[in-house]
């Protein structure tokens, strides 16, 4: 079912599936169909194993799906190959995963660069950017540490800077508060928060946390790889 | 109907793929590269990944470091061995043919001698060197037994005035630096210094003259044809006898007995004999001395070949195991880089980073380990032959081919064993590399 309509709709995902092909096959997305708007902050959200990981992989375009499409800015997921999606990733979209996911061989200003690297940007721009992005999750004082010299609410932020390197049109933040105490944890969400109304960044937030909730300008339900729910937050 | 969605990344997969296809895919995949828009791509790609690589690189210092070494250090055995084979063989070929001669007949002394075995290799191999002329002479020890060889003498490091350096066969005060004779008598000096001598060859024409109380060879009267020593090398005794005229020398002819009983040219007496039958020659040694068996040059040289095979295909052996150990080394350490960092390249295309530039930045990491692996072997190896070469006895002939053939052979040892994580990072997808692990 398509759960919302309008003009400012950001991303689209259309009778989308995916079976991953265990034992019988395993049906984690479930002919789901769905709209990110523009400037939204939308949380998916419901029980563990209910598939709202693979849709997010799905919206990232990390991962295809089986069958159903994918869109964003109008641009079709499917008429793009491997290297089409990865240009799609580097300028449209920033990830902020549950584990960070920061290189472990570099500092939080070079973390926060490396997407921009990937277009090409002048490294004056990029240092200029990173400060600034570090500065704006609080890590200016942070900024040469090495992720492993840092604790999990400051490599989230780390990740979170990185995600807006190059302004992409949406964050898809996956479990970003999974691996944080309550204090971090909400210290991460308001920092989505923050930014969502300062910046009118697009957030898809996927958490099974309830206090998420609170957060959210839209929530999404899920149950059994398809949309339970559409709640106005 | 599932659907199928494009990708002109990863090709169709089949289970089967036959090994010249195996074989021929990297093959195929370096001639596409070679387009000049992927060499751009290579190009700004390798600016690109350059501080990624970099770091990986000096945050791994141990194991690089480590990997590094072993390719020094096989280079290095490779160059060490490849140099002295080269400067043993130079020798033992003739490929300087300074002093042209032409055997008329060699000996080969048979034994049950244990203790002459290196006699023997040594006596094949200096009448295979004679064959060709590299530094021989003739051993003659007027009448009662005749060898044509090498004098035993050693390779020391040697310089000519005139700054030409090599390898000098050192025996009695003569030096015969790379292959070449004296060119005048400043460059001879005997022990003591006791004469001068011109550089003669055979076939010159000289004399003796007295001159101030010292002998002056000039090139008139006699002619040489080769020179002998005071000790037979392979008797391990003094046999340097003077004949007298008139004296019965089978064969030979003497054209003039010599003045006194010296050396008038270091490295041997003059030999003022010529066998103008060396079947004669071969047949007055036999019947003298049958333990002594007359040989044809060609068969001594056949004899040497076989000696010098033997000597260096242990060698070679080990090379050549030691090279395959440091390949496995590379392809292990490689391999153990990706695997650790695969969660790394999960990110990189996480963040969009393309999957050739992912292979680019993998073979980026092994070159630049190959490169300062074949940096740091190319000048130990230099260094150590250059060292050993000039104080040692042992020759050794380092040649640019040589460490050429090193360094690119390493490259290509990082860049094959590159080749299997690089192709595994570039085909796996993002989900597989952060979260599944059964990716071998």
């Amino acid at each position: 079912m398509s759960e919302t309509d309008g003009n400012d709709v950001i991303m689209t995902a259309e009778k989308v599936s995916k079976i991953f092909l265990v034992g019988a096959g395993v049906r984690a997305v479930d002919d789901l169909s769905m709209q990110v708007r523009e400037e939204e902050f939308l949380l998916v959200t419901g029980p563990s194993g209910c598939g709202k990981s693979t849709l997010l992989s799905l919206l990232g375009g990390l991962d295809r799906p089986t069958y159903g499409e994918v869109t964003l800015r109008q641009q079709k997921y499917s008429d793009l190959n491997e290297n089409g999606l990865a240009q799609l990733r580097r300028t449209e979209i920033g990830f902020v995963f549950q584990f960070f996911n920061l290189l472990n061989d570099l500092t939080a200003k070079e973390n926060v660069q490396l997407p921009m690297r990937l277009i090409g940007k002048e490294l004056d721009f990029m240092q200029e950017r990173s400060e600034m992005l570090l500065s704006q999750v609080g890590l200016q004082d942070r900024m040469d540490h090495y992720p492993f010299e840092l604790s999990g609410g400051e490599q989230q932020r780390v990740a979170v800077a990185r995600a807006l390197a190059n302004e992409p049109a949406v964050v898809l933040a996956d479990e970003p508060t999974g691996n944080l105490d309550s204090r971090n944890s909400a210290e991460v969400m308001n920092m989505f928060t923050r930014l969502n109304r300062e910046t009118g960044q697009t957030f898809v937030v996927v958490s099974h946390d309830e206090t998420a909730i609170d957060y959210a300008s839209r929530i999404l339900h899920m149950r059994d790889g398809a949309i339970e729910k559409v709640e106005e937050g | 109907m599932r659907k199928r969605n494009g990708s002109d990344d990863s090709p169709e997969k089949s289970d089967f793929v036959s090994a010249p296809e195996m074989l021929l895919r990297p093959v195929v995949r370096l001639a596409k590269t070679w387009t000049r828009e992927n060499l751009q791509f290579v190009g700004s790609t390798w600016n690109k990944m350059m501080p990624y690589s970099l770091k990986s690189i000096r945050h791994r210092k141990w194991r690089s470091g480590m990997l590094a070494t072993s390719v020094a250090v096989t280079i290095v055995v490779f160059v060490l061995f490849t140099s002295f084979y080269n400067a043993t063989e130079t020798a033992f070929r003739g490929e300087v043919q300074e002093v042209p001669m032409v055997a008329d007949v060699a000996a080969y002394f048979p034994s049950g001698w244990s203790a002459e075995e290196v006699h023997r290799f040594n006596f094949a191999r200096d009448a295979a060197a004679f064959d060709v002329g590299y530094r021989a002479k003739i051993y003659s020890s007027f009448g009662y037994e005749f060898v044509i060889g090498l004098d035993e003498g050693a390779f020391e490091p040697r310089s000519y005035p005139d700054g030409q350096r090599g390898d000098a066969h050192v025996t009695e005060g003569i030096e015969l630096i790379s292959g070449r004779w004296p060119q005048d008598s400043s460059e001879v000096v005997l022990p003591g210094g006791e004469a001068d001598y011109l550089p003669v060859q055979t076939g010159d024409e000289f004399g003796i003259q007295w001159i101030d109380g010292e002998h002056r060879l000039m090139k008139q009267e006699y002619e040489i044809v080769g020179f002998f020593a005071v000790e037979d090398p392979l008797l391990d005794q003094p046999i340097t006898r003077l004949p007298e005229e008139g004296q019965d020398l089978g064969p030979f002819t003497l054209l003039q007995a010599p003045q006194e009983e010296r050396h008038i040219r270091p490295g041997g007496n003059l030999a003022l004999f010529r066998s103008g039958n060396p079947q004669a020659v071969a047949r007055w040694i036999q019947e003298r001395h049958p333990e002594v068996q007359a040989i044809t040059p060609m068969r001594g040289q056949e004899m040497a070949s076989g000696l010098f095979w033997q000597v260096f295909s242990g060698g070679r052996l080990v090379v050549l195991l030691v090279m395959v150990f440091s390949a496995l080394g590379v392809l292990n350490v490689l391999l153990l880089n990706f695997l650790e960092r695969r969660r790394d390249m999960g990110i990189f295309k996480a963040e969009g980073t393309l999957n050739n530039e992912v292979r680019i930045m993998l073979m980026q990491e092994g070159f630049l380990m190959a490169v300062f692996g074949v940096t740091a072997g190319v000048v130990i190896s230099w260094i150590l032959v250059t060292v050993l070469d000039a104080y040692t006895l042992t020759p050794y002939l380092l040649s640019p081919i040589t460490l050429l053939i090193a360094a690119v052979a390493a490259i290509s040892v990082f860049y094959l064993g590159a080749l299997v994580p690089a192709g595994m990072a570039q085909r796996m997808t993002v989900n597989e590399l952060l979260y599944r692990r059964n990716i071998v």
